[in-house]
């Protein structure tokens, strides 16, 4: 079974575009304040970095509702380290994600469990080349905590 | 599992067993006759299929006919009812995947096996089940399909 995604972009200045996304989005682009773009705008590298941690955050809720795990909050932070080489190439060697990761009445092991079938189901953590690295921040709450 | 106890199938990144010795329903359950016991659970190729495993809810039903609802698994992208291959009295469910329901995928045909039976219409319910031959091309025939609707 197959499927597809689509966007669209077109130039919009020197060094910006439009986006258009195909589930209805629209937004402005550019390049990186590092690479003769500015502060303040949406980039490429913001949108790789960005795929992967809302893939994993949508993925993880699914699998913690199947999981029946007592979610409380969840939150990530997401750094992509890109390697610049000789021929100036650059590619996003590793990506690594820090999910502060909140339940109640659970275990550590379960969510653990979860993180890796989130991994797994991942759309976009499948497709990437770069290493995906997850260090998680678990906290269990008591019976009747906050 | 040595080689030659069970034929094999690659499919894509998989593996697909199936082990000799065993009976087969057509979908995709199996029953391994001990005795006057049988041991049931569900194939390789339909844990592949399901994904990995969430919960598994046995029936509360203590006799099981032929095809009846032995239990629900669902798995992280969908939820299914396994019916018996077999007939018979429940003598115990796998309470181990209580905790660990990923043993069916780890194991489905070991540490995976969903539960104990003890036969109550075995020579009438073997005509209806395929050996582990005529169940493996039954399986490559599904497998076939599924390339057909990639």
């Amino acid at each position: 079974m197959t499927t597809s995604y689509k966007t669209w972009v077109k130039r919009t200045g020197k060094r910006k575009g439009q986006l258009i996304c195909g589930n209805g989005p629209e937004m402005e682009f550019g390049a990186p304040a590092g690479a003769h773009g500015r502060r303040g705008w949406f980039t490429p590298e913001d949108a790789f970095v960005s795929a992967v941690n809302t893939c994993i955050h949508m993925m993880f809720l699914w699998v913690a509702d199947k999981l029946k795990l007592d979610l409380v909050a969840y939150e990530c932070e997401a750094e992509g380290f890109v390697k610049v080489y000789l021929d100036k190439t650059e590619e996003f060697t590793h990506i690594v994600l820090r999910p502060k990761i909140t339940v109640r009445n659970g275990d550590g092991a379960k969510v653990r469990r979860a993180l890796e079938i989130t991994q797994k189901y991942s759309l976009i953590a499948a497709s990437i080349k770069s290493d995906l690295i997850i260090e998680p921040q678990i906290i269990v709450q008591g019976a009747g905590g906050d | 599992m040595k080689a030659e106890e069970f034929f094999e199938l690659q499919f894509e990144k998989f593996r697909l067993r199936v082990p000799k010795g065993y009976w087969y329903a057509g979908y995709d359950t199996w029953v391994k006759v001990e005795g006057e016991e049988g041991l049931v659970g569900v194939t390789d190729f339909f844990q592949t299929k399901l994904g990995d495993i969430a919960y598994v809810t046995p029936v509360e039903a203590v006799r099981l006919e032929q095809d009846d609802v032995l239990a629900t698994i669902e798995s992280v992208k969908a939820a299914v009812d396994i019916t018996v291959p077999a007939s018979g009295e429940v003598i115990t469910f796998n309470k181990a995947l209580d905790d660990h329901p990923e043993l069916i995928s780890e194991d489905p045909y070991g540490d995976g096996w969903l539960a104990r039976l003890r036969l109550t219409d075995w020579e009438v319910d073997q005509e209806m089940l395929l050996s582990s031959d005529a169940y493996f091309r039954l399986m490559q025939d599904k497998v076939a399909r599924e390339l057909e609707r990639a």
